[in-house]
């Protein structure tokens, strides 16, 4: 494996590991990975999320429908990989070269020279593959959807078992001039083989443009972050899937393998700053699975949606940063595209999440609050939290704010006064002198977290009091760690565990309180821990003193690297510290003159 | 359990709650009709039991499609579904205890009002509000396990009026609240309605089979857009695609009905139909064996129909799947749409896994002309006539190409790559669905071949329409002039048909209710 590299001059121009993030494309469902056992060779995945009721949390198993194996006389051949975000290559030492690219999102072109591919894999029942013609098949997975593969130079031959554990194997040969070329098309149902192909070299060029067009939407970075920023935008730009199934819109996916949750549309959003119609587009990708009553799934992809817990409502967050960061470029055609969605998610939390009609909104279970464990609600449900009422803060404002620009001025000064009251009642009932409390609906007896939970009001920003702002940063500050700020627990029975929501969160509720300093520290400590480790759902800070179970320690190793969500808030707070340090130069330069 | 009708669910059409028996236990449990994993489906959710004094009572229970009641020596409990689909639960005498387990994110919870939630992961959830008398649970939240704890929940009466009520609603996310309820004795369902569709239900067997068929309809709601009938709340809560062609004939006393049930399900850009599906999901493979040209044979001869729009809306679903499977059956364009594996296939043979698909058999081609000749027949009424002679020219170049590939190596199934498996038992009959097309040689030939002993056959499984294959017989010997095997058909099988039905299977129903076209039935229903 060849260094990091990157190509100064063309943003499309970079490496990375297989192990590290998978081989894929915009709107595509498919994807390249590379698996060990019981040797390592490459497949081709299209992850459908197996659904079940389960006790422990699950990473889901390798996702191979297609193994793909260099051979060489007959025989598997090891090989050393070359993985672009447009252009894969292995090559083996005898000179065997294997190139794949996307043709379209669901047609993969596969080039060999010099050497066989051998595609193989397990038939589940009702699983299928049938060669309909000569170089020409159907593997048919089921709910995985539907595979044709069509050779367009050298030759193939299948042999399969069927039964209860049928396996399938395509040795595809090259023509006498050495030359395999296989075109891979991938459909859920109903695949089928093009007329005719256009050469692999145009293949590369469009999709090395269209990531280059997709790179442009960052914002800047400093220098020592670019290889980060290509990355990043690499693993939003291959979790961005198509409509299909019974996802009716776009979606944003966690990670390659995993489905999409509907708060992440959110941070997504914020990370694109040169596009206001994909930002905003982006944000209402949540929305496509918002029911009638305005709630919005766990999470979704095109086959399933999970609504047993939504997710805490961040949206509101990130539309004022967009309305921040657009200014007028955000029209009022994307104002009227956010407020009813908005509007309908802000009322379902009012009514449906405030049974005791307060206008204090809870949560009803752990999972809604997006940390499961959290021990806000160690008393019991229904619990008053504070970070979801700042949630619902700055939901509220934005909806004023949404509201004015479409000139719905009764509206406006309604959800402005809402958001007011909320926050005077945050401030006056739930701060606890050095820290904010929950307190179970109703009754209102308090329940007192540790660590950075109780702080989550940050992300209020200007919007608290000054007492406040000073208790918390000082708070916060005893949070910092090398990688960013962790949640210590003060008896230190927790897991160190820093993660990019938190960051976030806590690294803009500072700046837009002027606490830039902290701000700084945060956000340079997490992109350094990016820089490391490649973006990620968050770092272990040296190692876990207690794996508390559920959602502990061992779940997260590895979770989420070169995930869109991890990839979105690197970009944020790089590109906000890049917007620091450009404010700092102007501030020394007035200065100098 | 004390007779077959107790094993049937006490379920609502419309509503996937419902409380059913566990054959394990024997003990009534809450169950909601959608499975996020066939392998592991969790079909006991809430079990529930009459208690007294803190003891569990034993208890005797009987149902019909209205209610429920679940007797004790001290006193009874009774469930009925109201108009809103909520569960309406009344006890006298005695309290109710419903005991449940959770799992990783799934949460019991309280709300102000005395209602409680409980959420289950890719299932749906359930309110429970009491009407009157007292509803207590130990329900909590852990924040450890990250899920509930595992609960009890106690509906007791009120110590004045010895009653109590409670209602029980499920929906997947959310569900209207506070809409009022009305008198429990006044909940009243629609079965009677829809038992219309069957045409005159004579004798128990018949009432059950279609109580089975209404117990297991569900939606319209969510990727439902109409309501369609899931194979079983029991053993599994989907819509199968090619099962609704089959409830479609069952309710031929509906056409307008049956229309429904044909038209409403999902297709794919390319006009494959749904595999299977339910409210949150769809997938369309395996694909099955085109049964549409036998509904629509069946619809069009109902007399006096006087067909509306819905006629349209069935062309067009029989014409998209009629193309595909011209177009992505036979790929080549050899002429010959093919079988890309056995589940394609009518005919379940287990020897065709020796044999390399892609297949052309007779079964498959004879169910194509057979949609192709319902298209051509269709056209004209919907003011498509110019239409209907590609129809009717592919129904005869296939049924050319059947014919005499049978003329030339007998009945079997061959691969596209060579070899052949020659069809034997029920399987050879099979090509008498060509019904009229076929020679009167051949009808007679295949007539003579039949036996009742062909018909338990127990040949595995090897097609997913292996238990209808008695049908598809039927069906054909009648439209090959030969009502007379249909009903020797009917006559032997209605009895394994019937006895399957109460193992809470709605295909099996059906086939149960279409097979009376050929019966002579006396007027106590029996056979």
């Amino acid at each position: 494996m060849e260094e990091r590299y990157y190509d100064p001059r063309q943003p499309g121009k970079f490496n990375f590991r297989l192990r590290d993030a998978c081989f894929s494309r915009k709107l595509s469902w498919i994807s390249i990975g590379e698996a060990r056992e019981p040797d390592r060779h490459l497949y081709v995945a299209r992850f459908v999320k197996r659904h079940k009721a389960s006790v422990e949390p699950s990473v889901a198993p390798c996702p191979a429908v297609i193994d793909l194996r260099l051979t060489e006389d007959g025989a598997p051949a090891e090989y050393t990989e070359t993985v672009e975000p447009t252009l894969l290559t292995a090559q083996t030492e005898r000179g065997g070269l294997l190139e794949v690219c996307f043709d379209t999102p669901e047609l993969l072109r596969i080039r060999v020279r010099n050497a066989g591919l051998l595609l193989s894999g397990s038939l589940r029942p009702q699983n299928t593959v049938v060669a309909y013609a000569a170089n020409a098949y159907v593997f048919s997975f089921g709910d995985v959807g539907e595979f044709v593969l069509y050779g367009l130079k050298g030759s193939t031959r299948l042999t399969a078992t069927r039964g209860a554990e049928g396996t399938f194997a395509v040795q595809a040969l090259p023509a006498a001039n050495g030359e395999l070329e296989l075109c891979l098309h991938f459909a859920r149902s109903s695949a089928k083989a093009a007329a005719q192909y256009r050469p692999f070299e145009d293949c590369v060029r469009e999709a090395q443009q269209d990531y280059e067009a997709w790179y442009a939407l960052y914002p800047s970075v400093s220098p020592e972050y670019e290889y980060i920023k290509r990355i990043s935008v690499y693993g939003i730009w291959m979790c961005y899937v198509a409509p299909g199934g019974t996802l009716r819109d776009h979606a944003i996916l966690f990670q390659r393998n995993d489905c999409a949750f509907s708060w992440h549309s959110a941070y997504n959003a914020m990370a694109i700053t040169r596009d206001a119609d994909l930002a905003v587009h982006m944000l209402l990708t949540a929305f496509s699975y918002q029911d009638e009553y305005g709630e919005l799934p766990d999470l979704f992809d095109d086959s399933h949606y999970d609504i047993l817990a939504t997710k805490p409502p961040f949206h509101g967050a990130a539309a004022l940063w967009l309305l921040e960061a657009y200014g007028d470029d955000l029209t009022r055609a994307h104002c009227e595209r956010l407020y009813p969605p908005l509007e309908r998610w802000c009322r379902w939390w009012l009514t449906y999440r405030d049974t005791d009609h307060n206008g204090v909104p809870q949560y009803n279970q752990g999972c809604e609050s997006g940390m499961d464990t959290t021990r806000m609600l160690q008393l019991g449900t229904p619990a008053e939290c504070p970070d979801l009422i700042a949630y619902i803060i700055l939901l509220e404002e934005v909806l004023g704010k949404l509201a004015q620009r479409l000139g719905r001025t009764e509206d406006a000064q309604r959800w402005m006064k809402l958001s007011q009251s909320l926050t005077d009642t945050l401030v006056r009932e739930f701060w606890a002198g050095d820290r904010f409390v929950a307190r179970l609906s109703t009754s209102h007896r308090p329940a007192v977290a540790d660590g950075l939970e109780s702080y989550a009001p940050i992300v209020l920003g200007h919007r608290l009091p000054k007492d406040i702002l000073d208790s918390l940063e000082d708070r916060l500050t005893r949070c910092m760690t090398e990688y960013g700020l962790a949640p210590l627990a003060e008896d230190g029975s927790a897991f160190t565990f820093v993660d990019g929501f938190d960051q976030l969160k806590c690294a803009i509720g500072l700046y837009d309180a002027g606490r830039v300093a902290l701000a700084e520290r945060v956000m340079r400590a997490y992109c350094n821990a990016n820089l490391r480790f490649l973006p990620s759902f968050g770092y272990m800070v040296g190692g876990p003193p207690k794996d508390p179970g559920i959602q502990g320690a061992a779940f997260f190793m590895d979770y989420g690297k070169c995930s869109s969500l991890g990839g979105c808030i690197f970009l944020t707070l790089a590109g906000l510290l890049w917007h620091m340090q450009a404010e700092n130069k102007e501030t020394e330069g007035t200065a100098r003159i | 359990m004390t007779n077959l009708e107790n094993r049937l669910p006490f379920a609502c059409r419309g509503c996937h709650l419902s409380l059913l028996s566990n054959l394990a236990d024997d003990a009534l449990w809450l169950s909601i009709a959608r499975s996020s994993n066939r392998e592991q489906p969790r079909t006991y959710l809430i079990r529930v039991a009459p208690v007294l004094d803190h003891k569990e009572l034993p208890y005797r229970y009987t149902s019909d499609a209205e209610q429920l009641t679940l007797s004790t020596c001290r006193g009874e409990a009774t469930f009925r579904f109201d108009r809103e689909h909520r569960l309406r639960v009344r006890v006298q005498g005695i309290s109710l205890r419903l005991t449940g387990a959770m799992m990783l994110f799934e949460n019991a919870t309280q709300t102000e009002d005395g209602a409680l939630e409980i959420g289950y992961a890719m299932i749906g959830k359930l309110l429970l509000v009491p009407v009157s008398g007292a509803m207590y649970t130990d329900a909590t939240w852990s924040p450890e396990k990250s899920r509930s704890e595992d609960f009890q929940i106690e509906l007791i009466p009120s110590a004045e009026t010895g009653c109590a009520e409670m209602a029980i609603t499920e929906y997947y996310a959310n569900g209207p609240r506070n809409v009022p309820f009305g008198p429990m004795d006044d909940c009243a369902t629609d079965f009677p309605i829809f038992c219309k569709r069957f045409g005159l239900l004579r004798g128990r067997a018949q009432q059950d089979a279609a109580r089975v068929i209404w117990n297991n309809s569900l939606g319209p709601c969510g990727e439902l857009s109409q309501e369609a009938v899931c194979r079983s709340r029991r053993d599994d809560p989907r819509v199968y695609g090619w099962e609704q062609i089959v409830q479609a004939i069952a309710c031929c006393g509906e056409p307008r009905v049956a229309c429904s049930l044909l038209t409403h399900l999902p297709c794919d850009a390319a006009g494959l139909p749904v595999a299977r599906m339910d409210d949150i999901n769809l997938v369309f493979a395996p694909v099955a064996p085109p049964l549409l040209g036998l509904a629509l044979s069946m619809l069009l001869s109902v007399p006096a129909v006087e067909w509306g729009p819905e006629l349209t809306m069935l062309y067009e679903t029989a014409i998209k799947a009629l193309l595909w499977w011209g177009e992505y059956r036979d790929r080549t364009h050899s002429g010959w749409p093919q079988a890309y594996g056995t589940d394609e296939l009518p005919e379940a043979e287990p020897r065709l896994a020796g044999l390399e698909p892609p297949f052309r058999s007779p079964g498959l081609t004879a169910l194509l002309v057979s949609l192709a000749e319902g298209c051509a027949r269709i056209a004209p009424m919907v003011g498509r006539a110019e239409e209907a002679a590609r129809w009717d020219q592919m129904a005869d170049d296939w049924t050319a190409l059947c014919l005499s590939d049978m003329a030339e190596n007998g009945i079997g199934v061959s691969s596209l790559w060579g070899g052949r498996v020659p069809l034997r038992g029920l399987n050879a009959l099979l090509p008498v669905l060509l019904g009229r097309r076929l020679p009167t040689a051949m009808v007679e030939t295949l007539a003579a071949q039949f036996s009742e002993a062909l018909l338990t056959d127990d040949s595995p499984q090897s097609s997913p329409l292996a238990d209808v294959r008695p049908l598809l017989a039927a069906i054909g010997f009648e439209q090959a002039g030969r009502p007379d095997i249909s009903r020797r058909i009917a006559l032997a099988c209605s009895p394994h048909y019937e006895q399957a039905l109460y193992r809470d299977d709605a295909l099996q129903a059906a086939v149960f209710l279409i097979l009376r076209r050929w019966l002579p039935i006396d007027e106590e229903g029996e056979y």
